[in-house]
C-alpha cells in the first residue's frame, strides 16, 4: 500500500484500552443511559420485525398450500428461493473474509471491524440456510439430506452437489457461529465484570463460559483462533464454489462451466464487501465508532470492494468468451437471449450496478464520500440479487430444446419471503448490535498496545 | 310433478342438481323433521354403499370377488368406441371389475390394436362426474316410470297437430348400428308418416353426396394406402379423421421409412396445416378456394388428359408424378369441399386406374344411407311450420351446434332428448332422458369398412341411463325387450350359437361383416367443379381437433391435450396466418372481434405458421354452456358463424386473453440446433444410408469417463420412428390414462405446469408461411448415464440393474435438482397435490400406478407396471410376455417400438440398428435408451423447394 | 491465596516469574487481552492445533469412509452409471467435515483445557479481579510461603493485595 491512506492511522489518536473499553462497554450496556436503548434502534427493530413477520406469513402459507403458490415453473423449478440463497451465502462471506483472511495476513485495520464483519455473516447465513429447507417440495422431510442411513438402509446420495452443499452450508453455520462466539468470549467477559445489574451480570457471565483471562486461558484462545481462522479462510472459498458447483454441476445452458467456483468466490467478496460496508457506514455515526472506524477503513474497504467488482467483471467477461469460444450452440442462443431477450434488463442491470458503478471508486474522493460509497454497495447487492436472476432463471428458461423453452415470473410470495429474510437478518443484526460488543475490545487492546 | 315455476331461482337451481331435494321440499320442515331426514340421508348413504346387486344380472358385492376376478389381475373384454356412427375395436382393460383403460383392439379393421386420442379418453367421458343422473321433464326430475309413459306419448297424437302431417321425427347422427337401425324401422313402421333424420354437426354429407354422384348409388370409397405409391391429398384429413383413419394412418407410415421398405410420396395441398399435411413429403398451402381451383384443372389434366395450365407451379409436376403411376396413385379430398369436387376426385381416381387397388368401393356401413328430404334443415323447416309434434333427439346436440334449431325447438309439442348429459339440447328438450354410456349397455356397430362389432357392457350403469335402442322400443310399448335380447336379435342369424356369439363378443369383430364390394361404375358425365367464391378474408370452421364437435368439451384430457400444431390447450383460439398477424400488427392472445355479417364473436388470435394468407380458421366445440362444470365456458363458440352469410372481418379489440399454450418458445426457431430432429431427403438417404448419424452439431465426447452397463439379461430400450410418427397425440393421451398422470387446468397450464409424462415437440424450420413442420415424441430417455441421478440429494432417482431411470416418489423431496439437470426436461413436477383436484373418482384410475402426491418430481416410467405385470406372467407360466408400453399400445402408426435391447432378435434391437438411429442431444454424454430414427422425406427432384 | 493487581503487564509478569522460581505453588496471571508475545508473554504453546489437526483428520477421514461405506457396503446403487466408489464425488463433503471436525476439536478443546465452563471460580472472591477483564492486570498465587510472596509482590509494585479464602 502506498499514497496517504497508508500511513492514516487505523485508531483515532489519543485512545487507550482503558477509552475503548469505555466507550464499547457503554454502546452496549448503555448503564444510565436515557433512553436506555435509542429510539433509531427501536424504530429500525419495529421495520425488521415487519418484514420478519410478512416471511413468517409466507412461509406459514408456503408449508400449507405448496410450492405451487409460486411463480416457479417448467422448466424454470428454480427461482427466488435458490436465488435469494445464493445471495445471501453470497452476502455472509464478507464477515468471514475480513475477520478470517485478514487476520492471517496480520492486516491491522481488521480488528475494528471484525465482530461487526462476522455479525452480518451469521445473519447472512442464518438467512441463506432456511431456503434450501423451503425449496423443497416436501420441506418435512429435509432431514432426508442428513448423512444416516433410514429404515431401508438408504443413505443421502453423495455425489449430489446438493449433498455438498448442505455439508458446506452446514460446515460453515457451525464454523462461523462456533468462530464468532469464541471470539466474544473476552469481551462477554469483559462485560460480565463491568455490568452493573444483576441481570446483566447474569446474562454475560453465563455467555462468558467463565472465561477470566488467565494465562492458560490466552495461551490455548490464541492457539485455537488462529487455527479456526486459518480454517475459515478456506472455508469460505469452499463454501461458493460448492454453491457454484450447485450450477456447474448441473447440464443445464449456462450454467455447465468450470468457471463458476471460482466466479461465485468472486462474487460472494464483492456482496460481502458491500455488506459490511452497508451497515458499517451508518453504524459508525449511530454507535460513535468514528474513533474505530477510521477513514482508513472506509478508504481500505473501498479498495477491496473495487478489487472484487473488477475480479467479477473479469468473470462476466470469461462467461461470454467461453460461451462463444465453445461448441455449444444451445449455450450461445441462451446467452444472446440473456443479453437482448426478455431479461436483458437484468442482464445490463448486473452489468451496470456490480461493474460500471464500482469504477468509481478508483477515486480517493469518491472512497471517502461515504453517502457516495453506501449507494455504490446498495447497488452492488442489488446487482448481485440480478446476477443470480439471470444466472438461474435465463439458464433454465432456454436450455438445450427449444420446446422447453419457459420463462418466470415470481410471485408476490416469493417476494414476501425475500423481504421477510431481509427483515431476519436486520433483526438479527439489530438484536446483536444492541446485546453484543460492537468491536472485538480484547484484540483492540492488545493493538493498541502497540507494537514494544 | 309440481313444475319449477313456483320456486324462487336459488332453489329451482338445487332441485336441478339434486332430484330428490324436490320431494322434501314439498313437505314444512321443522327441526326434528330436518334431523330425521339428515339420518335418514346419512343411513342412505351407507346403505347406497353397499351395492345391492340387480338380481336379474347376478351381480356381487365387490367384498368377495365375482368369478373370473382375480385381485390385481385386469380382465380384458373386447367392445367399440362409436364416433359419429363409426366404429373403432377397443379391448377395455378392467381392474377388480372397473374400466380403466383402452387399448385398440388388433383384430378389428378400424383398430389394428391402435386406439385414436377419443377412444383413450372414453375412460374420462365414462367416470365423468357431469353425466346425468336422472331423467328430467321441463327441467324438473322426473321418475323413470314418467319416462316410459312420455315415450309411448310419441306416438299419441299431441294436441291440434294433424296426424297427417308425419308428426314424429327421430334424429340421430350417422347410424351404422344394425340393432339401432331395426329399432328405429321398427319405430317408423309402426308409425306411418314418421321421419328418421341422420344428421352431424360434423358431417361428411359432401363426401358422401360426391360418391353418391360418382357412382350413382351410396357407395363407400376406402383408399388403401399399402398400394399406393404416390398420393395427393387436398385439405384432406385422412390421416387424423376420416373414417378409417387409424387404418390409414397404419398402411401410411408402413411406407415411410426406407431402411424397412420402399417409401410412397404424399403431396398435401391444404389451406391450414393438418396432420396430413404436416405428414406429406412436399406441402403446398393453398386458401379453399384455390383448393377447389386446383381440383379443377387436376380434373382437367388427369381426365381429359389435358397438359396443367395456369395454377401453382408444382402443379405438373404432382400431375406426372400421379399419372407416373398408375393404379398405384391416388388423390384424397377433405370432406370440407363440395360434392362435385368429391365426384371429379373419384373420377380422377378411377382414371388414374387405381380402384381395386389403390382404393375400392364398397356398400356404405350406414344402416341407412342419408336421403336429402331427411337432412336437419329439412327437419328444421318443418318444425318452424309447426309439422313436427314429436320429436325424439337421439344423442347428438342440435341446440348447441344449430342456432336455427334452438330457435324452433320450442315449437315442437313433444320433444325428447336422449344425452348422457344435461346439454344444451336435453336442457331445451322437453324431456331428457339420460343416456347409457357405450360401456353401459349393448349395442352394436360398423367401421368404416362395415365389419361389425358388438359392444358388451363393461360396468353396470354408473349413474342409471337408457341405450338408444331402449328407448325406442319403449317408445314402440316395447320396453320390456333388454338391448341385449335386441343386439342378439340382430345377430342370431349370423351368430346362430351360443359358441360363435361368444367368440364374436370376445374378438370383438362379427365375423364376414366387412361390406361387399360395389361393381358400380363411375358415372360418365360430371358436374363441374363450381368454384367457391374467393373472398379477401376466408374463415374456416372446423372441428376441434380434440373436442370435436363439443362433445369431449366436458373431458379434462381432451382439453389438456395440445393441439397438435398451435400447442394449445383449454381453449380455441382463433388461427391466423402470419401474414395477417404482421399487417395487422396482432400477436398471439390478442383478442378480435371475428364478424360473418351480422354475427359477431370476441376471441383471442393465435398465429399459425403455414396457414393460406387469407384464412382465418375456427375451431368448432368450444364455449360449451352446458357440457358441465369442466367444460363449461372454455373457449369460445363459434357454431353461430357457421351459418352466418356475409363477409368476414376481423378487427382487433385492443384487450389480451392468456391463452394457454404448452410450447412456450417463439413459434418460429431458425437458430435452434438442427439436430434435434434430424432430417433429409430420400436421395441422400441412398448416397449415403448414415448420414443422419454424421450430423453432429457438437463434438461428441468419445468414451464416458465411466461406463456402467446394468447387469441384468434385460436392457430396455426404446426406439421412435419420426418417419412414422404422424403427431396424432394417441400415445399422449395413453400415457396419461395408463400412468394416472392428473390434469392441471387452464391456470395452471398458463403458469406453465402441465403434466404430460410425454409429450410430442412441434418443431418448426424454414419460413413462416409454408415452415417444415416435425413432431418429436419426447419421453424420459432413460439415459445410462442420467445427469438427473447424479444431482438428486437422496437417491430418489436411481437406476435398475434393466437400465431403467427409476423415480422412487415416497424417497423424493421435491429439490427439483433433476429436473435442471436434464437435458430432455421430461421431468415434471407436482405443484399442487393435482390429483386430489382432478374431478374423477378414484376406481377411475389405474391401481399399478401410484398416484403422486404434492411436492414430488415425476416422469415417464417406461410403464414399469407392465414390465412387472409381464415379469410377474414369466415367472408364473414361464413364458415371457412381450412387453408393450401405453404409447406404443395406442400408437396407430407404430413409431414407438419398445422392448429389450440385450436381445439381438426383438424388434427394437432391428429398429435401433438402422442406419437412421440418432441421439438426441449426444453432445451430452447421456446414453439414452431411446433412441429415434430420422425422418427421411421422399421429395420429388422435379419439385424446386 | 494472593489476589494482587498491577499497573503494567511487564510488573505482572515479572513478579509472577519471580514467585514461580523456587515456589511449587501455583502462580496465575490474568488480563484482559493476549499476553504480549513481544515481552516474552507466550509462554509454553498449546497442543490444541495437533488436537485440531485430530478433529480435522478424524472429520475428514470419517467423512470419506461414511461415503465409501454408504456408496459400496451399505447400499450400493447405480447412480448415473458412475462407479460405487465415485471417490472425487466426496471430496467436498470430506473437506467440509474435516473443517468441522477440527474446528469442533477445537472449540471442545479449548473448553477442556481451559477449565471452562466455570461460572464460579474462588478467585472471583477477590475484589481486584473486576479489573481483570477491564484492562487491568492480576495475578493470582497460591504459594506455599505466603510471607514471601507477598513481599515479591511489594517489590513489583503491586496495586493492592489481597487474601482471599480458597
Amino acid at each position: 500500500m502506498s499514497g496517504p491512506a497508508a500511513v492514516a492511522p487505523v485508531v483515532a489518536p489519543g485512545e487507550t484500552a482503558q477509552s475503548l473499553t469505555e466507550r464499547i462497554c457503554a454502546v452496549t450496556l448503555r448503564e444510565g443511559a436515557r433512553p436506555w436503548t435509542p429510539l433509531w434502534w427501536w424504530a429500525a427493530l419495529a421495520v425488521s420485525l415487519g418484514l420478519l413477520g410478512m416471511g413468517v406469513i409466507a412461509v406459514g402459507w408456503l408449508f400449507y398450500a405448496g410450492l405451487g403458490i409460486w411463480g416457479i415453473d417448467w422448466p424454470v423449478v428454480w427461482g427466488l428461493d435458490i436465488l435469494n440463497y445464493v445471495w445471501w451465502i453470497a452476502i455472509a462471506s464478507g464477515g468471514t473474509f475480513i475477520s478470517a483472511l485478514f487476520f492471517l495476513l496480520g492486516v491491522e485495520w481488521r480488528t475494528a471491524l471484525n465482530r461487526l464483519a462476522e455479525s452480518l455473516t451469521l445473519c447472512a447465513a442464518l438467512c441463506a440456510a432456511i431456503f434450501p429447507i423451503l425449496h423443497l417440495g416436501r420441506p418435512w422431510f429435509f432431514y432426508w439430506l442428513f448423512p444416516y442411513p433410514n429404515t431401508m438402509g438408504l443413505w443421502a446420495q453423495f455425489r449430489s452437489p446438493l449433498v455438498w452443499d448442505f455439508f458446506a452450508i452446514l460446515t460453515y453455520v457451525l464454523a462461523s457461529i462456533l468462530f464468532w462466539y469464541f471470539g466474544l468470549l473476552p469481551d462477554l467477559a469483559t462485560l460480565r465484570d463491568r455490568a452493573q445489574g444483576q441481570g446483566r451480570r447474569v446474562f454475560y457471565g453465563v455467555l462468558a463460559l467463565g472465561f477470566r483471562g488467565s494465562g492458560r486461558q490466552w495461551r490455548h484462545y490464541r492457539a485455537v483462533y488462529a487455527v479456526m481462522a486459518a480454517l475459515m479462510a478456506p472455508l469460505v472459498v469452499s463454501v461458493h464454489s460448492i454453491v457454484g458447483m450447485d450450477f456447474a454441476g448441473s447440464a443445464a445452458t449456462g450454467w455447465h462451466s468450470t468457471q463458476f467456483p471460482p466466479f461465485f468466490v468472486f462474487g460472494a467478496a464483492l456482496s460481502g464487501f458491500a455488506v459490511v460496508l452497508l451497515a458499517i457506514l451508518p453504524l459508525r455515526s449511530l454507535l460513535g465508532l468514528h474513533a474505530y472506524v477510521t477513514e482508513r477503513h472506509i478508504d481500505v474497504l473501498g479498495r477491496l470492494f473495487l478489487t472484487s467488482s473488477l475480479c467479477v467483471g473479469y468473470a462476466y467477461v470469461m462467461d461470454a468468451f467461453a460461451t462463444f469460444y465453445g461448441p455449444d450452440e444451445a449455450d450461445r442462443t441462451m446467452f444472446l437471449m440473456r443479453v437482448f431477450g426478455l431479461y436483458a434488463p437484468v442482464y445490463w442491470g448486473t452489468i451496470v450496478l456490480n461493474i460500471v458503478f464500482p469504477q468509481l471508486l478508483w477515486w480517493r474522493s469518491v472512497r471517502l464520500t461515504q453517502p457516495l460509497v453506501w449507494l455504490i454497495g446498495l447497488g452492488v447487492l442489488v446487482g448481485m440479487w440480478l446476477e443470480r436472476f439471470q444466472i438461474i432463471v435465463t439458464s433454465l428458461a432456454r436450455t438445450q430444446l427449444p420446446s422447453t423453452w419457459g420463462q418466470y415470473t415470481p410471485t408476490l410470495w416469493e417476494w414476501s419471503l425475500l423481504f421477510g429474510t431481509i427483515g431476519l437478518f436486520l433483526t438479527a443484526f439489530l438484536l446483536i448490535v444492541r446485546l453484543m460488543p460492537v468491536v472485538a475490545m480484547a484484540e483492540m487492546r492488545a493493538m493498541l498496545r502497540g507494537p514494544a | 310433478m309440481p313444475s319449477l315455476e313456483g320456486l324462487p331461482g336459488d332453489e329451482r337451481d338445487w332441485v336441478r342438481r339434486f332430484p330428490h331435494l324436490e320431494q322434501a321440499l314439498a313437505h314444512p320442515l321443522d327441526r326434528r323433521r330436518t334431523l330425521k331426514l339428515l339420518a335418514l340421508a346419512l343411513a342412505g348413504g351407507g346403505l347406497a354403499g353397499c351395492d345391492p346387486g340387480t338380481p336379474d344380472r347376478g351381480f356381487v358385492s365387490a367384498v368377495r370377488a365375482a368369478p373370473g376376478v382375480i385381485p390385481g389381475v385386469p380382465n380384458i373384454y373386447a367392445s367399440a368406441h362409436v364416433r359419429d356412427g363409426y366404429a373403432h375395436g377397443i379391448l377395455v382393460t378392467h381392474q377388480m371389475g372397473r374400466p380403466t383403460k383402452v387399448e385398440g383392439n388388433p383384430g378389428h379393421p378400424a383398430s389394428l390394436g391402435a386406439t385414436d386420442i377419443f377412444a383413450q379418453a372414453a375412460i374420462q367421458d365414462f367416470y365423468d362426474p357431469d353425466r346425468a343422473s336422472g331423467p328430467l321433464h321441463d327441467g324438473m326430475p322426473a321418475a323413470w316410470q314418467e319416462v316410459t309413459t312420455a315415450l309411448q306419448a310419441v306416438r299419441a297424437p299431441v294436441g291440434s297437430v294433424p296426424q297427417a302431417a308425419s308428426g314424429l321425427r327421430i334424429l340421430t347422427g350417422t347410424v351404422t348400428s344394425p340393432t339401432l337401425g331395426a329399432a328405429i324401422d321398427a319405430l317408423l313402421a309402426a308409425h306411418p308418416g314418421a321421419v328418421w333424420h341422420q344428421w352431424d354437426a360434423i358431417g361428411r354429407d359432401a363426401a358422401r353426396q360426391g360418391a353418391a354422384l360418382a357412382y350413382g348409388r351410396p357407395a363407400m370409397v376406402i383408399p388403401d394406402l399399402r398400394q399406393v405409391d404416390v398420393a395427393l391429398a387436398v385439405d384432406s384429413d385422412l390421416l387424423d379423421s376420416a373414417p378409417g383413419h387409424l387404418r390409414h394412418a397404419r398402411a401410411f407410415a408402413g411406407r415411410r421409412n426406407p431402411v424397412q421398405g420402399p417409401m410412397n410420396r404424399l403431396y398435401a395441398v391444404e389451406p391450414t396445416p393438418s396432420l396430413t399435411g404436416v405428414a406429406a413429403d412436399h406441402r403446398f398451402v393453398a386458401a379453399p378456394a384455390v383448393c377447389d381451383e386446383i381440383v379443377g384443372r387436376l380434373g382437367a389434366a388427369i381426365l381429359h388428359n389435358a397438359a396443367p395450365s395456369g395454377g401453382p407451379d408444382w402443379l405438373g409436376a404432382v400431375v406426372a408424378d400421379l399419372r407416373a403411376h398408375p393404379g398405384r396413385a391416388l388423390i384424397h379430398l377433405g370432406p370440407d369441399h363440395g360434392a362435385d369436387a368429391h365426384a371429379s376426385v373419384h373420377a380422377m381416381n378411377e382414371a388414374l386406374g387405381g380402384r381395386g387397388g389403390a382404393f375400392d368401393v364398397f356398400e356404405p356401413p350406414d344402416y341407412r344411407p342419408a336421403q336429402p328430404t331427411s337432412t336437419l334443415s329439412a327437419l328444421m323447416d318443418d318444425m318452424e311450420n309447426g309439422r313436427v309434434r314429436a320429436l325424439l333427439i337421439l344423442d347428438v346436440n342440435p341446440v348447441y351446434q344449430v342456432p336455427r334449431f334452438a330457435a324452433a325447438l320450442p315449437r315442437v309439442p313433444l320433444s325428447v332428448a336422449l344425452a348422457d348429459r344435461p346439454h344444451e339440447t336435453a336442457q331445451a328438450a322437453r324431456w331428457h332422458v339420460p343416456l347409457a354410456h357405450g360401456f353401459e349397455d349393448w349395442g352394436d356397430a360398423r367401421a368404416d369398412d362395415g365389419t361389425a362389432t358388438i359392444l358388451q357392457p363393461q360396468a353396470m350403469p354408473l349413474y342409471g341411463g337408457m341405450s338408444a335402442v331402449t328407448v325406442l322400443r319403449a317408445c314402440a310399448g316395447d320396453a320390456a325387450r333388454s338391448a341385449r335380447e335386441q343386439v342378439r336379435q340382430t345377430w342370431r342369424e349370423r351368430l346362430a350359437s351360443e359358441a360363435d356369439w361368444r367368440a364374436a363378443l370376445a374378438a370383438g369383430v362379427v365375423p364376414g361383416t366387412a361390406a361387399p364390394r360395389l361393381d358400380a361404375a363411375i358415372a360418365t358425365v360430371l358436374p363441374p367443379v363450381s368454384p367457391a367464391g374467393s373472398a379477401a378474408l376466408t374463415l374456416l370452421l372446423r372441428p376441434d381437433p380434440h373436442l370435436w364437435d363439443g362433445r369431449e368439451a366436458n373431458n379434462p384430457w381432451l382439453q389438456e391435450l395440445p393441439r397438435p400444431l398451435s400447442k394449445t390447450v383449454w381453449g380455441n383460439p382463433l388461427l391466423i396466418p402470419p401474414e395477417l398477424a404482421r399487417s395487422q400488427g396482432l400477436r398471439n392472445g390478442d383478442e378480435v372481434a371475428l364478424s360473418v355479417g351480422a354475427h359477431r364473436v370476441a376471441l383471442p388470435v393465435w398465429v399459425q405458421l403455414g396457414q393460406a394468407s387469407g384464412c382465418v380458421v375456427g375451431l368448432l366445440g368450444s364455449g360449451r354452456r352446458h357440457a358441465g362444470a369442466t367444460g363449461d365456458g372454455v373457449g369460445t363458440d363459434l357454431y353461430p358463424l357457421r351459418d352466418a352469410a356475409g363477409p368476414v372481418r376481423i378487427v382487433a379489440t385492443g384487450r389480451t386473453v392468456a391463452v394457454a399454450c404448452t410450447e412456450h418458445h417463439a413459434t418460429l426457431v431458425a437458430d435452434a440446433p438442427s439436430d434435434i430432429v434430424r432430417h433429409g431427403t430420400l436421395a441422400r438417404f441412398r448416397q449415403d444410408a448414415g448420414f443422419l448419424g454424421k450430423m453432429q452439431d457438437h463434438p461428441v465426447p468419445a468414451a464416458a469417463l465411466y461406463r456402467r452397463d446394468p447387469g441384468a439379461p434385460v436392457a430396455w430400450g426404446m426406439s421412435i420412428d419420426l418417419n412414422a410418427c404422424i403427431g396424432c397425440n394417441a400415445c399422449m393421451t395413453a400415457c396419461q390414462a395408463e400412468n394416472n398422470v392428473p390434469v392441471v387446468g387452464r391456470d395452471e397450464v398458463l403458469r406453465q405446469r402441465e403434466m404430460h409424462w410425454l409429450r410430442i415437440d412441434r418443431i418448426y424450420e424454414g419460413t413462416q408461411s409454408a415452415p417444415d413442420t416435425f413432431f418429436q415424441p419426447m419421453l424420459c430417455m432413460h439415459c445410462e448415464q442420467a445427469p438427473c441421478e447424479t444431482v438428486c440429494p437422496v437417491g430418489a432417482t436411481t437406476h435398475d440393474s434393466e437400465g431403467l431411470n427409476v423415480m422412487v416418489y415416497n424417497r423424493c423431496v421435491g429439490t427439483k435438482f433433476c429436473s435442471n439437470n436434464c437435458p430432455y426436461k421430461v421431468r415434471r413436477f407436482n405443484y399442487f397435490a393435482f390429483a386430489e383436484q382432478e374431478r374423477r373418482p378414484p376406481i377411475s384410475r389405474n391401481p399399478d400406478v401410484s398416484v403422486r402426491a404434492r411436492g414430488v418430481m415425476e416422469k415417464c416410467t417406461f410403464c414399469v407396471q407392465r414390465i412387472a405385470q409381464a415379469r410377474i406372467a414369466a415367472d408364473r407360466d414361464g413364458v415371457a410376455e412381450q412387453v408393450v408400453t401405453a404409447c406404443q399400445a395406442a400408437c396407430p402408426t407404430q413409431a414407438i417400438t419398445f422392448g429389450d435391447i440385450n436381445d439381438p432378435d426383438a424388434a427394437v434391437s432391428h429398429r435401433k440398428a438402422s442406419p437412421l438411429t440418432y441421439v438426441v442431444l449426444p453432445e451430452q454424454g447421456t446414453h439414452p435408451r431411446v433412441t429415434y430414427e430420422g425422418r427421411i422425406r421422399n421429395r420429388n427432384p422435379a419439385i424446386e423447394l | 491465596m494472593i489476589v494482587a493487581a498491577f499497573a503494567t503487564e511487564a510488573a505482572m509478569r515479572e513478579a509472577a516469574a519471580e514467585i514461580r522460581r523456587g515456589d511449587p505453588g501455583g502462580v496465575e496471571t490474568y488480563m484482559a487481552m493476549e499476553p504480549d508475545e513481544a515481552q516474552g508473554g507466550a509462554e509454553g504453546g498449546s497442543i490444541l492445533p495437533a488436537v485440531m489437526l485430530g478433529g480435522g483428520v478424524a472429520g475428514g477421514l470419517g467423512g470419506f469412509l461414511m461415503q465409501a461405506y454408504a456408496t459400496t457396503i451399505s447400499y450400493p446403487q447405480n447412480i448415473g452409471g458412475r462407479p460405487d466408489l465415485s471417490w472425487p464425488a466426496y471430496i467436498p463433503t470430506t473437506f467440509e467435515l474435516a473443517v468441522l471436525g477440527a474446528v469442533v476439536a477445537g472449540m471442545a478443546g479449548f473448553l477442556v483445557l481451559a477449565g471452562m465452563p466455570r461460572l464460579y471460580d474462588p478467585v472471583d472472591e477477590a475484589e481486584g479481579m473486576r479489573a481483570a477483564m477491564l484492562g487491568g492486570y492480576v495475578l493470582v498465587a497460591r504459594p506455599t510461603d505466603a510471607a514471601r510472596a507477598r513481599q515479591v509482590l511489594s517489590r513489583h509494585a503491586a496495586i493492592g493485595i489481597e487474601d482471599v479464602a480458597e
